[in-house]
């Protein structure tokens, strides 16, 4: 998904390769850590939405594809130039996903967990199903922000969009956590995670921080799809394997751990990344299920999340 | 829920209606297409009863249940088609009996993969258990598509041979419709057998509470491990079928949605009914086939359906429409559990 | 043989969660045959103790001994097969089957048909339901609930189903039941008829240990009172020498 240019290198013994297998090597870290910062965002997604809520969200995964769709849309269609159509993009799939949680979510005469996950998985579908009759199958293509001029680093050659993937990813995490960390908002959608109750009385609307959740998600999943669209393309159903990768990114760095969610994201990032390069592209995509299981099997908890305590 | 009153006796007289409306129905039925989409509905049947028990009676969710379909339907259409296994079985052993064999033994396979997913598994809550299953499903996929020399890749495998007894080939619609409608009718059988037994009312005191179940003397663990690889061979049943019956096996009919498509059968169904899943499974069969003329329409119509039906009916379409019409306040059987949960955290 | 008089003993048990001390250093007997009452205020570690003996949790130090045997750190579902069983403060009858299946369930411990038997529904499947059917109808008509095997347990009401619980603890012949608050949110002649039940019991053989607030109902059965709080015993003895002891007074009616 990340290489911005397919190497198939048969990995061999052979005298000459020490030096091609470490540029390849640091080829491979970073389209991985490319990836890996998207599934990080997709991760704080997911994050975002459970801690509010308890909610597995898999609507996540649309609001990726819509993200990078709808760019598309104005930029190609509209003629709208990316400057305005991003933005744009952003606050519409932040509408939809308070809309949705407004319109499915709340209106649910159950609120177990599990039938809460089966509405957002039949809206994943009917948004998926809803894309491929608007859109089509055949992939979208976004330009890159600035340029295409490759450039050298460490034996690596990456593209400026790279380096916008980092850029952006580092600003979106570096602005949610002043938001969770400084702002009264932020400090009462934390509060609400913690223990509704008390949160409600001390007069946090919980409803109102589980909107704003669905609403956050959203336009991370968004800004999530725009900025991979340029190395990928976008289509209708890019964001089923993007959205349950960052889901598998979430889980290895413990769910709803924000720094989790990075670490585990770009750790599986540059793992798919090198697994792909090293012994295999054929089951690349198998890479984050497998780890997902595993740490599932093993460390439900994640890395940096905290194992669950003996109930009191 | 099982309704109250609707005793063993009712249900083996409700079988017994189910019998005798299938001996007739092929009458009624002249075209062969109709014929194929009662076949289907027979063959999605088996596993959605299955798939219903590990749900509403265990409790447990599953969405990775094509994948033991397709476990049954490979292991069938590989080992017939690509393998000469004759050669296997000694020179007195009837031909026509090996794919049987072949059935059961992948029936025994699917089983003890589900066992083995299944230890790690189903100690996860809610909702990891769903993911997990999901991320078994994908995986499975992955390697049905890149593993071409044996599944033969993204196009599957053609020439599953049909099964026979003897010199009879069940080569035609109306001569499967009976082979699948028996085994239909067993699968239904022996699922009321287990639901009436001491292990039914074991997995359905685990659904309503995991503690007192668990005080008289019922390892959760355990019994939830059972019905699951229970479910999972009744999909390998279901799969190895649908591989012999249509001769054609692609990694599309085992993937994701068809997970969530039979997850949708039990939802519409019912949640916890025997009966419920012969119905979803109708339902859903059917709408496919009306839909089946524009495919985009028929993924938009299931999320649809399943959107709306867990938002109105949480306790499954059917059995939240009889309610509505009997204006019975009764808890859903989810609801119930959650309050339950409820209850323990507090009080404990 | 000679038979341990002691059917239950608690010895030097303590339970911690994260730091927080539930139970320290608690020890009492029960004896067989008798009826034995926990009392203290909320927040004593009465269900604690219950939920440590039944396996629900771990001591953190100290002994379960039943019947002389050391039974710490079993797992939950196994007890019942030694012939303990217990019923649950916050009711936890099984909300969507009917009574009589409710108290079947109760015979799980007692009963062997397995998985494939039961899909088959083999012969010794049929005799045993039929066994565990009528000994669970028998138990019904002790509690009083004969003609409401039908009803789902959802739809009785909380003394019913309080009645219920105790049915389906007995049915698979336990030693020793644990009741824990057998009489809360009953009105009093629904209290009184649980303490006939319960006398019964003790009649029959069987030992009882029992957590209730309700004092006139404790002093009513009980042979023996454990008084906890705050996680420690206070006291123990018989219910008048309970009723004027100094240490109790103060701790239920504050220093």
């Amino acid at each position: 998904m990340g290489e911005s240019k397919p190497r198939a290198v048969p990995w061999k013994p052979r005298l000459f390769c020490v030096m091609t297998l470490l540029d390849n090597f640091s080829q491979f870290v970073f389209s991985g850590l490319t990836t890996g910062s998207i599934y990080a965002l997709i991760a704080i997604g997911f994050g975002v939405v459970h801690n509010a809520s308890g909610i597995m969200n898999l609507v996540q995964c649309e609001f990726i594809t819509l993200g990078g769709m709808i760019t598309a849309t104005f930029y190609t269609f509209a003629g709208i130039p990316l400057a305005v159509s991003i933005p744009s993009a952003i606050i519409t799939v932040t509408l939809i996903g308070a809309l949705f949680e407004r319109s499915a979510i709340r209106t649910a005469r159950s609120q177990q967990v599990v039938i809460l996950i089966f509405i957002t998985i039949g809206a994943s579908i009917f948004i998926k199903g809803l894309a491929l009759i608007v859109w089509g199958s055949d992939p979208f293509v976004l330009p890159p922000f600035s340029g295409n001029e490759p450039i050298h680093i460490l034996g690596a050659t990456i593209v400026p969009q790279n380096l916008w993937v980092f850029a952006i990813t580092i600003s979106v995490v570096t602005a949610l956590h002043f938001f969770f960390k400084k702002s009264i908002t932020g400090k009462a959608m934390r509060a609400a995670c913690c223990n509704r109750r008390a949160a409600a009385l001390a007069g946090i609307s919980v409803n109102r921080m589980i909107l704003l959740s669905f609403a956050m998600s959203g336009a991370v999943g968004a800004v999530a799809g725009i900025i991979i669209a340029p190395i990928t393309t976008t289509s209708y159903d890019v964001g089923f394997m993007l959205g349950l990768k960052g889901f598998s990114a979430a889980v290895l760095g413990g769910y709803g751990s924000m720094p989790g969610a990075v670490l585990g994201g770009l750790l599986l990032g540059v793992m798919e990344s090198l697994a792909a390069g090293l012994i295999s592209s054929a089951y690349k995509n198998a890479v984050a299920f497998i780890i997902l299981l595993l740490v599932l099997f093993i460390r439900p908890s994640g890395l940096l999340g905290e194992p669950e305590t003996e109930r009191v | 829920m099982q309704p109250f009153g609707f005793r063993e006796n009712a249900n083996t007289c409700y079988l017994l209606i189910l019998a005798f409306t299938l001996v007739f129905l092929p009458l009624l039925i002249r075209s062969s297409y109709y014929l194929l989409v009662v076949n289907l509905i027979g063959l999605n049947t088996i596993l959605v009863v299955g798939l219903n028990l590990l749900i509403g009676y265990a409790g447990q969710i599953s969405i990775g249940h094509a994948a033991f379909f397709g476990m049954g339907a490979y292991f069938s259409a590989i080992l017939t088609t690509s393998f000469g296994l004759s050669v296997w079985f000694p020179s007195w052993f009837p031909g026509w009996l090996i794919p049987w064999v072949i059935i059961l033994f992948a029936m025994l396979f699917t089983g003890a993969v589900a066992y083995l997913i299944g230890i790690p598994t189903l100690k996860l809550k809610g909702n990891y258990l769903v993911m997990a299953t999901l991320g078994f499903n994908i995986i499975f996929e992955i390697v049905l598509v890149e593993w071409d020399s044996v599944t033969g890749g993204a196009n599957g495998m053609a020439g599953v041979p049909y099964l026979a007894v003897g010199d009879f080939y069940f080569n035609s619609d109306l001569r499967f419709y009976c082979l699948v409608w028996s085994l239909c009718l067993l699968t239904l059988i022996v699922s009321f057998n287990l639901v009436n037994s001491r292990v039914g009312r074991a997995m359905k005191a685990i659904h309503d509470s995991e503690v007192a179940a668990n005080t008289m003397g019922i390892n959760t663990h355990r019994y939830k491990v059972k019905v699951f690889v229970l479910s999972a061979v009744f999909a390998s049943l279901a799969g190895s079928l649908y591989a012999h019956y249509i001769t054609v096996i692609t990694p599309k009919s085992c993937d994701i949605m068809y997970s969530i498509q039979v997850v949708i059968m039990v939802i519409v169904g019912g949640i916890g009914s025997v009966w419920g899943s012969l119905f979803g499974a109708t339902l859903l069969i059917l709408l496919s086939e009306v839909l089946h003329v524009i495919e985009k329409f028929n993924v938009v119509a299931l999320g649809l359906i399943l959107m709306l039906v867990m938002i109105f009916f949480p306790e499954g379409l059917i059995p939240g429409l009889l309610k509505r019409r009997r204006s019975q306040v009764q808890s859903s059987p989810f609801r119930s559990r959650r309050s339950e949960v409820r209850s323990q955290t507090s009080d404990l | 043989m000679k038979r341990a008089k002691a059917m239950l003993e608690v010895a030097n048990v303590n339970k911690s969660f994260g730091g927080i001390m539930a139970l320290m250093d608690v020890s009492f007997r029960v004896d067989r045959g008798t009826i034995t009452a926990m009392i203290g205020p909320n927040g004593a570690g009465k269900t604690t103790l219950l939920n440590v003996i039944t396996g629900i949790y771990m001591a953190s130090a100290g002994e379960i001994l039943f019947e002389g045997k050391n039974i710490s750190g079993i797992r939950p579902h196994q007890v019942s097969y030694l012939g303990i069983s217990r019923t649950f403060q916050n009711l936890q009858v099984f909300q969507n089957m009917s009574a009589l299946e409710n108290v079947m369930v109760g015979s799980h411990c007692r009963t062997s048909a397995g998985f494939i038997a039961c899909l088959a529904r083999t012969l010794k499947v049929k005799r045993e339901e039929k066994e565990v059917r009528n000994r669970a109808m028998e138990m019904l008509g002790f509690v009083n609930l004969a003609g409401k095997q039908n009803q789902p347990g959802s739809s009785l009401p909380c003394g019913d189903q309080k009645r219920l619980e105790l049915a389906r603890a007995l049915v698979s012949h336990p030693k020793l039941v644990l009741l824990d608050e057998p009489v809360s949110g009953l009105n009093n002649s629904e209290t009184e008829e649980m303490g006939d039940l319960i006398l019964k019991l003790k009649e029959s053989g069987m030992t009882v240990l029992l957590v209730e607030h309700d004092m006139n109902f404790v002093m009513r059965v009980s042979d023996v009172i454990v008084v906890l709080n705050y996680g420690e015993k206070l006291a123990q003895g018989s219910p008048a020498e309970i009723q004027n002891d100094d240490m109790v007074i103060a701790a239920y009616l504050g220093d």
